[in-house]
């Protein structure tokens, strides 16, 4: 029954996935970027942004159409309503993703000393946020929805790097005139990092509704 | 290129080549058989024509409509009273078995009995009048036992044609009235005869007919005075029956076509008069 | 909150076959509940005894109870019954008289006779059912002259001239086109103010539109009886959430 619209599930919910899968490696790349100044790639990343927003578009308009051609409803509808919100925060992630690259070129003009303590803090954080997709993604596909509900520890857990990452920098910059303008775009880098652990929040929250039909956000 | 094509095609279509050598034999020899219904319907049409008009041409001038006056009476008297007999018990017990009854066997025991009962000559009837409403119950020849019997003969056809009739009616009528709140009684007198009006009447005209062509029946019950009835104790001659008498006895055939004309005249009239009724009704 | 219609531990047999199995509902006020369910789930059986329309059907059984109003149904009069419980058709099935005539049919049956009241409940009753404005000059025209949707809300009047309180409607767009579909389905949601409505529907996305209340029934039972949202959006049982999602069978 309602072979069609099986297929076109599937696939929606596989390009989903490979959706995650992309950003993961993205996430790669900028951490790459970050911590070895890889320059080479950085432009990939940004010139790849284009990518994401093709993928995202796809994803709306398949969920559109199966609304629009399915009148789906239950699990069917879930489906399609998570994945429409889901690409949302994906598609940002990647934007994100994008300016954490355009501020991370020039890090490594102006050398500074103490450049290597704080990369090595960003990238705690930064591979933190890399854990954090990767096992949002897998908990989905395992329909492991503990695991998917304690996604939520990683987000605090950057949150409490960024507070931490946040008051240093403000400290250095206070007493080091010349840091500003390094540590603004280091601290541009930690928010965005920051924001990118609240859309991972965020799709873990719409996998949990696709899978149990729970609205985890209003329930505290 | 769009106008080339539609036209190829139009002419492929008109061409006579593309038909299936099949299909036009099928045509002709569907023709045939039109022709053939036609040529049946035609002669039924002309059989009417010629018979109406041969009485005409035997008849019209001696029609004597006083001389006649006491067979119209008797014969409208007769339907009359036949059917005021015939129709509250017909239509009741069509009423009984459709809307009362939910099969089984005393059901379909009294529907076998109906069905039978259409069958039976009439010339039976007659001899059970005689025996039982002239001679048992000593009414003599009378209208009374005459319409009596004749009702006895029409019954099973009204109850035939009101059943038929009721079964038109679409259930989704007694549900909707019956959910309404409607009693049952209510249902079946204000929703289910008066949609089931048509057939019934059409019964009724039937049966009518059957009364004024009927000769045997009464000849044996209300015998054949030929005079205006005082009252529906006294005999009288219905129009059938003094066709009979004049055809038999040979005593008058121009008569007796008169006569005839005479008697499809009323059948008509009543059946118009019927239909009329009906209309009202149905507008109501 | 008491709810109107009260059915505990109900079966329902037509013969030896058993349609209905151990039916536990309650109906409430002003609520719209919709019955949906595969075929010859046992929907339209429970809809018609809840107006005891079952009784017209030969050779049948009812065991446990059915309330209204904290009354048992089946001790009480039918035709009283019916005139609290109204009930509007799959088919439209207006009565081959004038407009006017169909809708006064009820009222004059329960006794009324004064022709200015009766006027006033045909105008009041059309005008709840949405077609006051297209046939007030026509109210001597036949009632099976209008369109089907037009017939349909006529019989929705007819109902609601009996004033009931509770209107049962069993399919009662099946037969209609989409756009007279979505006219009585608003007509629905005006009606939901005054009238607790029972509908029976084979339209899951109508379900969703016009109820409030969903129960889902399989092979005589209830499966699932729930707010229509959650039923559409996270149903309890799998077998719900196969019915609505169409892997059905």
């Amino acid at each position: 029954m309602r072979i069609v619209f099986e297929q076109e599930l599937t696939k929606l919910n596989n390009t989903v996935i490979n959706m995650g899968a992309d950003l993961e490696i993205l996430i790669k790349q900028m951490i790459e970027v970050i911590i070895q100044d890889n320059e080479d790639i950085a432009p990939e990343i940004i010139n790849n942004d284009i990518h994401f927003d093709l993928l995202e578009l796809e994803i709306e308009q398949s969920c559109v159409k199966l609304i629009m051609t399915q009148q789906p409803l239950a699990k069917d509808l879930r489906k399609i309503i998570s994945s429409f919100k889901i690409v949302t925060d994906m598609e940002r992630i990647a934007d994100q993703c994008r300016d954490i690259c355009m501020y991370a070129i020039h890090l490594k003009d102006g050398e500074w000393s103490r450049d290597i303590a704080y990369k090595r803090n960003i990238e705690k954080m930064a591979r933190r946020v890399e854990n954090m997709l990767k096992n949002t993604m897998d908990s989905f596909i395992n329909e492991d929805i503990e695991k998917l509900q304690a996604v939520r520890d990683y987000d605090d857990k950057i949150d409490d790097n960024f507070e931490k990452i946040w008051n240093e920098l403000v400290q250095e910059m206070k007493s080091n005139i010349s840091f500003t303008k390094k540590g603004a775009k280091y601290i541009m880098i930690i928010k965005y990092l920051e924001r990118i652990a609240d859309h991972i929040t965020n799709i873990a929250e719409w996998f949990i509704y696709d899978l149990t039909g729970q609205y985890i956000k209003y329930i505290d | 290129m769009e106008n080339t094509l539609v036209s190829k095609i139009m002419r492929n279509v008109k061409s006579p080549k593309n038909k299936p050598p099949g299909k036009s034999n099928m045509r002709s020899g569907e023709r045939i058989i039109y022709g053939v219904m036609g040529l049946i319907a035609t002669t039924t049409f002309m059989i009417l024509v010629c018979l109406v008009g041969y009485l005409l041409f035997k008849g019209i001038w001696h029609i004597d409509i006083i001389k006649l006056m006491p067979a119209i009476i008797t014969t409208i008297y007769m339907v009359g009273l036949g059917l005021l007999f015939a129709v509250p018990i017909g239509m009741g017990c069509a009423i009984y078995l459709n809307e009362y009854t939910r099969g089984g066997k005393f059901v379909s025991t009294i529907r076998f009995a109906n069905q039978c009962l259409t069958a039976v000559p009439s010339i039976i009837f007659g001899l059970f009048g005689t025996m039982f409403f002239v001679t048992q119950l000593k009414m003599g020849y009378s209208l009374l036992a005459g319409a009596l019997t004749v009702a006895i003969a029409i019954v099973p056809t009204v109850v035939k044609t009101t059943e038929e009739a009721l079964m038109t009616v679409p259930l989704s009528f007694r549900e909707a009235s019956l959910s309404l709140g409607a009693s049952k009684i209510s249902t079946i007198w204000r929703v289910v005869i008066p949609s089931a009006l048509p057939g019934i009447l059409a019964g009724i005209v039937l049966s009518m007919g059957r009364i004024i062509g009927e000769t045997a029946a009464i000849y044996l019950t209300a015998g054949m005075v030929f005079e205006i009835p005082k009252s529906v104790m006294e005999s009288g001659r219905t129009l059938s029956v003094h066709l009979y008498m004049l055809a038999k006895e040979g005593l008058s055939f121009e008569e007796a076509y008169g006569t005839a004309i005479v008697l499809l005249v009323v059948i008509l009239t009543l059946n118009l008069i019927t239909y009329r009724i009906g209309k009202k009704i149905g507008k109501k | 909150m008491t709810p109107v219609i009260e059915i505990k531990d109900l079966n329902f047999y037509y013969g030896n076959f058993q349609a209905l199995k151990n039916i536990n509902l309650d109906i409430f006020k002003n609520e719209v509940l919709a019955f949906i369910g595969p075929s010859g789930c046992g929907k339209s059986t429970l809809l018609r005894i809840l107006n005891r329309m079952s009784d017209l059907v030969a050779g049948t059984k009812v065991e446990g109870s059915v309330k209204y109003n904290d009354k048992d149904i089946f001790a009480m009069d039918a035709i009283d019954l019916r005139t609290n419980v109204g009930m509007v058709f799959q088919k439209p099935n207006p009565f081959p008289m004038s407009i006017y005539d169909n809708v006064a049919y009820g009222p004059k049956m329960k006794g009324i006779k004064n022709r200015a009241t009766l006027d006033n409940i045909v105008e009041d009753s059309l005008k709840k059912a949405a077609i006051w404005e297209e046939v007030k000059d026509n109210l001597k025209k036949s009632g099976t002259s209008l369109s089907g949707g037009q017939q349909q809300r006529i019989c929705i009047a007819r109902s609601i001239a009996m004033n009931p309180e509770v209107l049962l409607m069993d399919e009662p767009t099946s037969a209609l086109d989409p756009i007279s579909t979505l006219k009585i389905e608003d007509l629905m949601a005006q009606l939901k103010k005054d009238y607790t409505i029972v509908i029976v529907t084979h339209n899951m996305q109508q379900a969703t539109r016009i109820s409030d209340k969903t129960a889902f029934f399989l092979l005589g039972d209830l499966v699932e009886c729930d707010k229509t949202e959650k039923v559409f959006s996270f149903p309890q049982d799998k077998r719900t959430e196969d019915y609505i999602t169409g892997r059905f069978g």
